[in-house]
C-alpha cells in the first residue's frame, strides 16, 4: 500500500474513532446510566427467556448438543436481526450521507464506502446485549467448551450479517442510469444521493384564522403528509392497527383474538409516540422559538391529534370484537385508550423535552417502553407502573421546553 | 423598546457574552459589528428566544424575554443567520402559519406578504416547496416571515446576506419604512458599508463585550482605502487589542 494510501486509511480510522468517542462522550452520564440499564434489561430478559427453555431441553435428554444447536440458532436470529437493522440505518443513510460534501474530496470511494458502512453498522450493536444474555445462559448449563464456541461463532456471523445488510442496502440504493455504470460503486451512490429531488408547486396557500395550536396541527398534517420520515411513522401506525383488525378476524377464541389485536394496538400508539419525536424534533421547530407560541399549543396540538387516533382506534377495536356484549366492548374502549394515549404521550413529552436531541429523546422512549415491556413480561401488570413511572418523569420535565437544552444549543 | 442588559452567556467553557447591554430606541436602526466569534449570532438568538442566558436580562416592547415570552414574542421579528423551514411547505403555506400563530387577519397578511415578497423577487416561487429554494431565496422567506407582523422589534442576524442587490435594496427600504413607523432594529452584519449606510449608531462586540459604540458623527468621512465606519470598526477592535 502506497505511503499516501495509508494516510488515507488512518485518517478515516481517525475519523471513526472520534466520531465515536465524541458520541460516547455527548451522552452525558445519565444517557450512559440510561444505556447500560436498557443493555442490563436487554440481556436480562434474554437471560430470563433462555434459561428455563435450555434447562428444560437439557432434562429431556436431548443432551447438550441438541442444547448448544439451539443456542447456535438463536444467536443466529441475533445476527441476521443485527443485519436487518444495519440495512435500514444504511437505507437512512443512503438519502442523505452524512459528513461532507465526499464527492468534493480526493479520498479513495472504497475508504468512503468503508465509513459510511460503519456508521450505518453502530445500530446493529442493539443485538449484543441480548446475545450476551443467551450465552450467560449457556455457561451455567451447557459445557465450558460450547459455550466458548458459540461466543467465538457469534462475532463472526455478527460482522457478516451487518456487512452483508450494509452491501445489500448499498447495492439497492445504486442508480441504474447507464452514464454512472463506469463510476465507482461508492460514487454512484454519493451521486444518488446528491440527486436534487424534483420539487413539484404546492397548491396556492390558505390564509386563515385560527389560534396557535390548530395552526400548528395543521402543519403537523402537512408536513406528515409530505415528509417521508413522518409519513412512515403515521404508516406504520396504520400498519399496525390493521393487523390488529385482522386478528379479530382470526379462527380462535374471543380471548385469543383480543390478546393479538391488543399485541398490534400498543405498537401502534408507540409508533405514534415515534411520530411526535421526529415531528417536534425537527430542526425547523426552532422557526416557532420566536413566535409567540406557548408550550400548551405545540402539545395541544400533537397531544389532541394522537388522542382522537388512539381514541379512534381503541373505538375501532370495540366495534369489531364480535363475541364480546356491550359491558365488554365498553370496557375494552376504556382500557385501551387511555393506555395507548399514555404511551403516544410518554413520546411527546420526551420530544418536547430533548428537542434539540432527537436521538437522546427516541433513546429515553425507547428505553422507558422496553422496560415496561419487560417488567410486564416478568410479573403481570408491572409494565403500567414503570409506564405511569416514565410519564410522570416525562411530565415533570415539560418546563424545560422554555429553556432548550443549554448544552446542545 | 429593546434593552439587553448584562446579558452573559458561555458554552461550557468558551464565554460567548460576557456581560453586555445595549439599548435599541424606538425608530432607531442600530448596527450590530463584531469579527466572527465575537458574539453577534448568540446575542440576537437569546434575544429571540432561541436559547436561555445564563444571566442578564433581555426585554422587548416592555416585556422580558424570558419571564413574559409570549407578549415578548408577540412584539418580535426575527430573521435568522441560518434559517431552518419545514421543508416540505411552500413559502406561502409557511407564511400563511406564521401569520395564523400571530393572529394577523388572514387577507390582509396574504396581500402584504404577496407584495413584501414581489419586492424581494420571491413572489413567483411562493407556492413552491422549501426545499427547492437557494440559500439566498431561504434568507429572503426568513426576512419576509419577520417583518410581516410589523414588529416592534426586529432582530436582523446577517438578514441580508445572500440577497440579489434589487432584493437588497428593497429589503433596506423595508427596514427604513419599519423604523419610520416605530420599530427598533438591531442589525447585524459582517458588511460595514451596508451598516453605514442603514444605522444611525452602531455598537461593536468584541470578545463577548460591548468594544464601542459609535453614532454617524462619530465614524468620520471616508478616505481613499477605507469606508468610514470600516476606518472606526477597525480602529476600536484593535485599541480593544
Amino acid at each position: 500500500m502506497p505511503a499516501h494510501a495509508r494516510d488515507l486509511a488512518r485518517a478515516f480510522g481517525t475519523l471513526d474513532r472520534r466520531l465515536a468517542e465524541r458520541r460516547f462522550a455527548a451522552l452525558g452520564a445519565r444517557g450512559r446510566v440510561m444505556l447500560a440499564l436498557l443493555a442490563s434489561n436487554m440481556a436480562a430478559f434474554a437471560y430470563w427467556q433462555s434459561h428455563r427453555p435450555l434447562f428444560a431441553l437439557l432434562r429431556h435428554s436431548r443432551g447438550p448438543i441438541a442444547g448448544t444447536l439451539a443456542m447456535a440458532g438463536a444467536l443466529a436470529a441475533l445476527a441476521l436481526l443485527a443485519g436487518a437493522l444495519t440495512a435500514w440505518r444504511r437505507t437512512v443513510l443512503a438519502a442523505e450521507p452524512p459528513g461532507p460534501e465526499w464527492l468534493a474530496l480526493p479520498a479513495p470511494p472504497r475508504l468512503v464506502h468503508a465509513h459510511l458502512r460503519t456508521e450505518a453498522t453502530w445500530v446493529g450493536a442493539l443485538a449484543i446485549p441480548p446475545a450476551l444474555g443467551l450465552l450467560l445462559a449457556g455457561l451455567w448449563q451447557l459445557p465450558i467448551a460450547s459455550t466458548a464456541l458459540l461466543a467465538a461463532g457469534f462475532v463472526p456471523a455478527w460482522l457478516l450479517a451487518t456487512r452483508a445488510g450494509a452491501a445489500f442496502a448499498w447495492r439497492r440504493k445504486l442508480p441504474p442510469l447507464v452514464a454512472y455504470r463506469r463510476l465507482p460503486e461508492a460514487t454512484r451512490a454519493l451521486l444518488t444521493a446528491a440527486r436534487v429531488e424534483h420539487a413539484d408547486a404546492r397548491p396556492p396557500a390558505r390564509w386563515r384564522h385560527e389560534p396557535a395550536w390548530r395552526a400548528i396541527a395543521r402543519l403537523d398534517a402537512l408536513v406528515s403528509w409530505r415528509g417521508a420520515a413522518g409519513r412512515a411513522r403515521l404508516a406504520s401506525v396504520a400498519l399496525a392497527l390493521v393487523l390488529g383488525g385482522i386478528a379479530w378476524g382470526l379462527p380462535a377464541g374471543p380471548l385469543t383474538r383480543r390478546a393479538l389485536a391488543f399485541a398490534a394496538f400498543l405498537p401502534a400508539c408507540a409508533m405514534l409516540g415515534a411520530w411526535a419525536v421526529v415531528r417536534t424534533s425537527d430542526p425547523a421547530e426552532d422557526t416557532l422559538r420566536p413566535l409567540p407560541v406557548a408550550l400548551r399549543d405545540v402539545w395541544r396540538a400533537r397531544a389532541t391529534f394522537m388522542a382522537a387516533v388512539v381514541l379512534g382506534s381503541a373505538l375501532l377495536n370495540a366495534l369489531l370484537a364480535y363475541g364480546f356484549g356491550p359491558l365488554a366492548r365498553t370496557g375494552l374502549v376504556l382500557a385501551w385508550a387511555p393506555a395507548g394515549f399514555a404511551i403516544a404521550l410518554l413520546g411527546l413529552h420526551y420530544a418536547l423535552t430533548l428537542g434539540r436531541r432527537p436521538t437522546l429523546a427516541e433513546g429515553l422512549y425507547a428505553g422507558w417502553l422496553s422496560m415496561a415491556l419487560i417488567a410486564s413480561l416478568m410479573i403481570p401488570l408491572l409494565g403500567w407502573f414503570v409506564l405511569l413511572a416514565g410519564l410522570i418523569h416525562s411530565s415533570r420535565r415539560l418546563s424545560r421546553w422554555w429553556t432548550p437544552d443549554p448544552e446542545t444549543a | 423598546m429593546l434593552e439587553i442588559e448584562d446579558l452573559r452567556r458561555a458554552y461550557g467553557e468558551r464565554v460567548a457574552l460576557a456581560g453586555v447591554s445595549l439599548d435599541v430606541r424606538p425608530g432607531e436602526i442600530v448596527g450590530l459589528l463584531g469579527a466572527n466569534g465575537a458574539g453577534k449570532s448568540t446575542l440576537l438568538r437569546t434575544a429571540a428566544g432561541l436559547q436561555p442566558p445564563d444571566e442578564g436580562r433581555v426585554r422587548l416592547a416592555g416585556h422580558d424575554a424570558w419571564a413574559a415570552p409570549l407578549p415578548a414574542r408577540a412584539a418580535l421579528g426575527y430573521a435568522a443567520e441560518e434559517p431552518a423551514f419545514h421543508e416540505e411547505l411552500s413559502a406561502g403555506e409557511y407564511l400563511a402559519f406564521v401569520a395564523a400563530v400571530r393572529g394577523l387577519p388572514p387577507e390582509e397578511a396574504r396581500v402584504r406578504a404577496e407584495a413584501l415578497a414581489d419586492r424581494l423577487e420571491l413572489r413567483a416561487r411562493m407556492d413552491d416547496p422549501v426545499r427547492g429554494y437557494s440559500h439566498g431565496m431561504r434568507k429572503k422567506l426568513s426576512f419576509l416571515a419577520a417583518v410581516l407582523h410589523r414588529p416592534a422589534v426586529l432582530l436582523c442576524d446577517e438578514a441580508l446576506e445572500g440577497f440579489d442587490a434589487p432584493s437588497a435594496l428593497a429589503a433596506k427600504d423595508e427596514l427604513r419604512t419599519r423604523a419610520r413607523e416605530g420599530c427598533a432594529v438591531l442589525f447585524s452584519s459582517h458588511v460595514t458599508e451596508t451598516v453605514e449606510r442603514l444605522c444611525d449608531r452602531v455598537v461593536i462586540l468584541r470578545s463577548g463585550r460591548v468594544s464601542a459604540e459609535l453614532t454617524r458623527a462619530q465614524w468620520g468621512a471616508p478616505d481613499d482605502e477605507h469606508s468610514a465606519l470600516e476606518r472606526a470598526f477597525l480602529a476600536a477592535i484593535r485599541e480593544d487589542a
